[in-house]
């Protein structure tokens, strides 16, 4: 017996320091301006942050998942960064250290980034059984979970209503505390074309998102209701931002949008010779975005003029992000990119191991990255402690 | 060569950023591209083993990641299959990081279809060929809808409706869909299921889109243009037929031409007015060709024959290392001289000269570049009248014998694959422009007295025969449409005023007959100007070289993993045994090594002694190839004698084998073995009937010499036509303690006579002969030998077998249909046979055999299912046994 107690703690404390941790927080979170709660930080999904990372960096820490990720970028909310993965797990980390906390399989595929909202995650599944997930972090628990669709995009919580789009083409709002439906939007279109990749967007009223077949659409949050839509000639892959009353995203016809949040009216379009999958950054002036050509464009916000062009090493599939006057890319051939966001000069660059697919963040002056190689690598400003 | 290996690499570098924005992704290890500058040495590349078929373009092999590909004298070809194989790099690339990142096995690839259809749909536009074989198949009622792909599984209309279908989806569903098609594949092990999941509909719909859109596209074809069997007579209808020629013999209107019926290409002929006049006329096979090393391939579709006044055809062939020409004389019947040419690689169209005594001819040389030529048959000199990057082909000398009419990419829309006329002057050595645009001409053909020009051009969608006249003024020039088919015609020739032509039909090219040419140069559907304004210098091939730093090296073979292999595997005869291989090549699959290690210790203190370890090399860089290794082999062992004996051996040693080949069908090896062996016989033994001694011990030195000849032609489930033949002769002797002393032979002889188009019959003979001390026994029995009795139950130091064996097609399709799915089996095939053998040791016994049917199905070209029914002929050949026998089992007919 007291062998068997022995052998039985010894497990325990080696499952405990070497094994699966719950995915949980022991205190509710602390939330700040520095979070990055969803994708694109903001409802508006505009991918920029105030406080400035002034390159050169150095590699402070990096992770080793067992899974590649999605185009989508992690979440950081308080300390904690929460790491999804394409085999359905989500790892928490200590943001400072990438210390390894706790982590969850979801069953399925987790391509856009989840949403934290208070101490809950909500979580976009694919491929699965059930496809938005409500996990209280507290508890360690799924709090509810629906089936609404396949889902490879990042949900949207305005108020207590809860957004995502899906690949079956509808708009879900959904209640936040319980997952019941409140509204869908389901626009009778050709079926087999209309999937939704691109994750919605809002300035609180109007939520936007863009189709499969090239159709984007401005709903009413309130009641689904649609206000207005427009087609261009090319898919719209990526997802859009919003700032100034004005919607920005790229198409797979080469060409970049701006159009009026309120009536849908196009404002300007610019060619850029080159598909764009990705999503964008935009600041006060700019929008900044990359082409799978592996160039990225600054744009004037107000007529689409560009202001300078910067050709990369590779493929561009992940939006940059904007750090004050610095802009931080990732791109096919392993390096990150630090740019300049008034001239496109380059600040610096690092190679890494993979391939940089997916969007990186910037929270509490970390630059934090995923890598191909399965790999989170969180950067510092040099000689910073 | 190393130019055009620059060129091949820019080329590579080009389409490596093209598709690298494709497929949003990009290959971080290095690709290994292995060019050959010819597709004759292209065939026999070591990297993948046996022989490349004359069809393949190039190819990707998957384990090792290499891409091996031909040049064929067209930048065009060399750079549209470059980056098809890429593409099959990025897709193969793409598809296991997918799998990756959802950790899965990286073991699924999307269908072939899917494959081959990307691979075409990114790497060249729609073309005149596609466009060509689309029309017909949709025309003809053959095409083949998506969910019944299979049918077609590997066939170049596979490859065409699987670019269609890519086209279809890219432009109905959106691009994106084809990469999503990709990054989905993790979502299902059916890509049928991924399929749905990523456009929103099955097979089936998608089916009805894609076919109903093809039908709208090309059925009104025939309000404006027709098929070829609407308006023309088929002279030769079946099979694979090109390049025709006339040749009047007397009062005999005769056309020769080359091709394939019954799955050896040959040249044959056809009397021309008994083939307008009779119902049902069949082609005569004059020269028979891919069953001797003289005659080893003809280049079906690439290179015209010609006949000269005075009956003399001239031909290519490929013969012993490169392609020759031989003349055969029509009106005798006989072959005259065969010219073989050192620095000639690949030989292209001919085309004698007025008089009888020179052949125009195209060739590629060593560098890998087609150039134009003429050889001079009494002088026997060859005289090169081109030497540049072009690619030309299809010559024709002029009646009047001042002028040479060739086709060649020459002109600046050239770089896009487009070939136009030109002339060459015998006298001045100019070149001239006969046409200039950005569309194809092919095989010019003067008249009778030059003062017109037949050729096909694909200036109207489709490949058609036109004609212009050579003695109008420049201003005047223009070109008349003679025929305005659907699908497309080829090779036009004179036959007084008549034309005869090859088109593509119903899959087939068959030769037709359009009657008086005149009429319809008369009234010709479309007549178009031929205006010669050059307006841009020739173009140049571009290199890698000025656009990045190139090195070169000399080869030094770097050795990668083939196979790394372990097992363990429990016998309850022999035990438990575990162990290893290892077998590594070079980049060029020239030098392989293999490692093999196991145990088969059954305690402790057998360990040391029940190592088996072998080690061998194997050379194929050169035309002598050779092998030798070393070895231990130890362990419990099993002979199949009466009653069965158990014995324990080790035996070490090494060997040494050559092999050389005489020609593709033929070849000779010797091998010599030299092996100390000891040998402890264990358990129960008759003494009456012992063959070997309780323990023996022995240094064998073991020489064989033989010769083998194979030029059968292989159908679903074993060879059709041809023959096969091996003699192996050995001797064994024990140079150390005189224990053994034998002699081998081994005799087998295998005919096939063609009866039908699938059928034929079969018959073997075997003879194998052992005699000496220690010799050893042969087995028979079963389904691959002497059927209806069991497998290896007959033994004997002497065995002989004949079989006769009747093959033909018995059930051409099954199919299983069932609410939730189906399933096809393709290709059934019917045997009746009968066997006879006997094996003995020193006093012959008796005669057996077998006679009855079976029932073949070939199983994804991998195996063949074989089952057989019949009867026993017992009782030394006298009586059949009672009931039936059944074998069921696997394997190849012989």
């Amino acid at each position: 017996m007291v062998r068997f107690l022995i052998s039985f703690s010894i497990l325990f404390w080696f499952l405990k320091s070497f094994g699966c941790n719950p995915l949980q927080i022991q205190t509710s979170l602390q939330t700040s301006p520095h979070d990055w709660k969803m994708f694109g930080r903001t409802s508006t999904r505009t991918n920029t942050v105030t406080n400035n990372l002034i390159p050169p960096l150095e590699e402070i820490w990096r992770f080793e998942t067992s899974a590649g990720f999605s185009p989508y970028s992690p979440i950081v909310i308080d300390s904690f960064l929460f790491v999804s993965d394409l085999n359905g797990e989500i790892n928490m980390l200590n943001a400072k250290t990438g210390e390894y906390i706790g982590s969850r399989k979801f069953g399925s595929a987790i391509v856009g980034s989840p949403i934290a909202d208070g101490n809950y995650l909500y979580v976009p599944l694919t491929n699965s059984k059930a496809s938005l997930v409500a996990y209280n972090l507290r508890n360690a628990a799924i709090e509810w979970q629906v089936k609404g669709g396949n889902i490879e995009s990042s949900p949207l919580i305005i108020g207590s209503k809860l957004l995502v789009t899906t690949l079956e083409g509808m708009l879900i709002c959904s209640d936040k505390t319980n997952g019941q439906s409140i509204w869908v939007f389901d626009p009778s279109r050709d079926k087999k074309n209309k999937s939704i990749h691109s994750s919605p967007a809002s300035d609180s009223e109007i939520v936007v998102f863009g189709s499969g077949d090239g159709v984007l659409c401005g709903v009413a949050i309130e009641n689904g209701s649609l206000i207005w839509q427009t087609k261009v000639r090319g898919s719209i892959v990526a997802s859009p931002s919003i700032r100034n009353g004005k919607v920005f995203v790229g198409s797979f016809d080469s060409t970049y949008y701006s159009f009026d949040i309120k009536t849908g009216r196009q404002i300007w379009a610019q060619n850029l010779g080159g598909i764009v999958l990705a999503s964008q950054a935009v600041n006060e002036h700019h929008v900044i975005v990359g082409t799978v050509e592996g160039i990225i464009y600054c744009m004037d916000i107000n007529d689409g003029v560009i202001v300078w062009r910067v050709r990369l090493g590779g493929v561009v599939n992940s939006a940059p992000l904007i750090s004050g006057n610095t802009i931080f890319i990732g791109c096919f051939n392993r390096v990150i990119y630090a740019l300049s966001a008034e001239t496109g000069e380059f600040l610096w660059q690092q190679k890494i191991e993979g391939r940089i697919r997916s969007m990186p963040v910037v929270s509490r002056n970390l630059l934090i990255i995923l890598s191909d190689d399965q790999n989170v690598v969180a950067f510092r400003k040099l000689g910073e402690k | 060569m190393k130019e055009l290996a620059e060129q091949g690499a820019y080329f590579a570098e080009e389409s490596y950023k093209i598709l690298e924005q494709k497929f949003v992704h990009n290959v971080l290890i290095r690709i290994p591209l292995i060019f050959y500058s010819s597709h004759l040495h292209f065939q026999q590349t070591n990297v993948t083993p046996g022989f490349v078929p004359e069809g393949v373009g190039g190819f990707f092999e998957f384990m090792k990641g290499r891409v091996v590909i031909p040049f064929n004298g067209s930048f065009w070809d060399f750079k549209h299959v470059i980056r098809h194989e890429l593409v099959h790099v990025f897709m193969l690339s793409k598809i296991n990081r997918v799998l990756l990142d959802h950790r899965q096995r990286q073991d699924r690839l999307p269908p072939l279809w899917f494959v081959e259809g990307l691979a075409e749909f990114w790497s060249t536009d729609w073309d005149i060929q596609a466009e060509m074989v689309m029309r017909d198949a949709v025309i003809s009622n053959y095409l083949v809808p998506l969910n019944e792909m299979e049918k077609i599984y590997g066939t170049y209309l596979m490859y065409k409706e699987g670019q269609n279908i890519l086209q279809h989806i890219s432009e109905k569903y959106g691009r994106e869909k084809i990469l999503f098609l990709m990054e989905n594949i993790w979502k299902s092990t059916n890509f049928e299921e991924v399929f749905e999941l990523t456009l929103g509909v099955n097979y089936q719909k998608f089916d009805e889109g894609w076919i109903y859109g093809l039908k709208k596209k090309y059925y009104p074809l025939l309000e404006a243009a027709d098929q070829p069997s609407g308006i023309t007579k088929a002279l030769v209808a079946d099979g694979f037929n090109s390049k025709p020629t006339y040749f009047q013999n007397g009062t005999q209107r005769e056309i020769y031409f080359i091709g394939n019926l019954t799955g050896y290409t040959g040249i044959y002929n056809i009397n021309l007015d008994s083939a307008l006049t009779r119902k049902e006329f069949k082609p005569t096979l004059v020269i028979e060709g891919e069953r001797t090393s003289e005659l080893e391939t003809f280049h079906l579709f690439q290179s015209k024959l010609d006949i000269a006044p005075d009956g003399i055809l001239a031909f290519v062939t490929k013969s012993g290392e490169n392609d020759a020409i031989h003349l055969y004389d029509v009106i005798n019947d006989c072959f005259g001289k065969s010219y073989n040419f050192n620095e000639l690689v690949v030989i292209g169209s001919l085309s004698w000269s007025p008089d009888g005594k020179k052949i125009a001819l195209t060739a590629v040389d060593k560098s890998g570049y087609n150039d134009l030529y003429i050889w001079d048959t009494g002088q026997e000199t060859l005289l090169r009248l081109t030497n540049d990057v072009y690619d030309e082909r299809d010559p024709c000398w002029s009646p009047l014998g001042d002028k040479i009419v060739f086709t060649s990419d020459r002109t600046p829309y050239g770089k896009n694959g487009k070939y136009n006329l030109f002339t060459y002057d015998l006298n001045t050595h100019a070149i001239q422009y006969l046409t200039y645009g950005k569309e194809s001409y092919y095989s010019p053909q003067f008249s009778y007295d030059g003062s017109s020009l037949l050729f096909t051009s694909d200036h109207d969608g489709a490949r058609n025969i036109w004609i212009m006249k050579l003695d109008t003024l420049a201003q005047e020039s223009e070109m008349r449409k003679i025929t305005h088919f659907t699908t497309a015609a080829f090779d036009p020739i004179w036959v007084d005023s008549s034309l005869v032509f090859v088109s593509f039909e119903n899959f087939r090219f068959q030769i037709r007959y359009l009657k008086n040419l005149y009429n319809e140069s008369d009234i010709p559907t479309s007549v178009v100007p031929l205006n010669i304004f050059v307006t841009e210098q020739k173009w140049e091939p571009q290199s890698v070289r000025g656009i990045s730093d190139v090195q070169s090296s000399r080869y030094t073979g770097k050795y990668s993993i083939d196979v790394a292999q372990s097992q363990i595997s429990t016998d309850p005869v022999f035990g438990t045994s575990g162990g290893a291989f290892l077998s590594l090549s070079d980049l060029l699959g020239n030098e392989q090594y293999n490692f093999l290690l196991y145990n088969t210790a059954q305690s402790s203190d057998e360990l040391l002694t029940s190592f088996n370890i072998a080690i061998s090399r194997i050379s194929l860089e050169r035309r002598t190839q050779y092998a030798y290794g070393i070895y231990q082999f130890s362990g419990r062992r099993y002979d199949l004698t009466d009653p069965d004996l158990y014995y324990y051996e080790r035996s070490y040693g090494g060997y040494y084998a050559l092999i050389y080949p005489l020609s593709h069908f033929q070849r000779v090896g010797l091998s010599t073995n030299l092996s100390h062996s000891e040998k402890d016989v264990e358990g129960f033994f008759s003494p009456f009937n012992n063959n070997i001694d309780r323990s023996r011990r022995a240094m064998f030195l073991s020489n064989a010499i033989s010769f083998t000849h194979d030029n059968s032609l292989w159908g679903p489930s074993g060879p059709l036509d041809g023959s096969r033949f091996n003699i192996t002769l050995a001797y064994t002797s024990d140079i150390q303690y005189s224990h053994a002393n034998y002699y081998s032979m081994i005799f087998d002889y295998r005919y096939y006579l063609r009866i039908a188009r699938r059928s034929a019959y079969a018959s073997r003979f075997w003879l194998f002969f052992n005699d000496g001390e220690e010799s050893r026994r042969f087995f028979m029995g079963g389904s691959w030998d002497l059927r209806g009795y069991q497998r290896w139950s007959l033994r004997g130091k002497k065995l002989w077998l004949t079989s006769h064996e009747l093959r033909f097609p018995f059930l051409d399709q099954l199919t299983f249909k069932f609410p939730f799915g189906g399933v096809n089996f393709i290709g059934f095939r019917g045997a009746l046979f009968i066997d006879a053998g006997s094996a003995w040791d020193e006093k012959y016994e008796s005669t057996l055999g077998s006679v009855g049917g079976g029932i073949r199905l070939n199983i994804g070209n991998v195996f063949v299912l074989r089952y057989d029914l019949g009867k026993r002929i017992e009782n030394n050949f006298k009586d059949f046994q009672k009931g039936i026998f059944s074998q069921f089992f696997f394997g190849w007919d012989f």
